[in-house]
């Protein structure tokens, strides 16, 4: 199964910061793959600001990513294929509607924000276990594992 | 600096050596800034979102530091 447009959570944005992610056979080669089978990519603003947050700290030692986080970001905004999500109405009546789920604040939004794409790539592991919510969850395994990519990919 | 002869095709399309397209790694559909100074054009290629993953990475970030810095940034925001 392909998946022609996918929400990305905060974790899946690092990758175009210069930032590599921990996640269990994670690779950027197969991202990249992952990146030209979809018709767009899709991610919230917040998930810029948290990238942003993360390589300031990073940039205490490492100065170098402060100009390559700009790089990045240049390269996102200029990108027909990435959509970043701003707060929108609509997102703001889905969030009302997740506030019984007990979610943390940007945990909500996002889902909220990702209600229009349908399904979100995420590793959270308590938006992992959401059901019938209008939005589908899946984590990077899962992903490979519905695009039919074996583990001799994955792991490559 | 190695200089290479781009013919112009009726339309206006640049044909370039395949030499030059290996050494630059052009595959159809790239895209180039092009940059005119005096007689010079400067081609820069246009970068993707794909084409920063090619490149190496600075740091490692773990799914534990990013929801960290969720929760951090969280607070900020919200007791404030």
């Amino acid at each position: 199964m392909k998946f022609r447009e996918l929400y990305r959570d905060t974790t899946y944005v690092m990758p175009f910061f210069y930032l590599n992610i921990d996640v269990k056979g994670f690779s950027r080669t197969v991202y990249k793959e992952v990146i030209k089978s979809a018709d767009r990519i899709h991610f919230s603003e917040i998930s810029i600001i948290e990238a942003k947050a993360k390589s300031l700290k990073i940039g205490r030692d490492q100065p170098e990513i402060n100009k390559k986080f700009n790089e990045g970001l240049s390269v996102l905004a200029a990108d027909e294929k990435a959509v970043i999500h701003g707060y929108r109405a609509m997102d703001d009546k889905k969030f009302n509607e997740f506030q019984p789920l007990g979610l943390s604040f940007f945990d909500a939004v996002i889902l909220a924000q990702s209600c229009t794409v349908g399904i979100l790539l995420t590793e959270d592991s308590k938006l992992l276990r959401l059901k019938d919510i209008g939005v589908k969850t899946i984590n990077w395994d899962a992903l490979l594992r519905e695009r039919g990519i074996g583990d001799k990919l994955a792991f490559s | 600096m190695s200089g290479y002869v781009v013919k112009v095709g009726k339309k206006g399309e640049l044909y370039t050596p395949k030499k030059l397209r290996l050494q630059i790694a052009l595959d159809p559909g790239s895209e180039f800034i092009a940059v005119v100074k005096g007689d010079e054009v400067i081609l820069r290629k246009r970068k993707t979102i794909t084409n920063l993953l090619d490149e190496d990475a600075i740091a490692t970030v773990s799914e534990k530091e990013v929801k960290k810095e969720r929760r951090i940034l969280e607070k900020e925001l919200l007791e404030r």
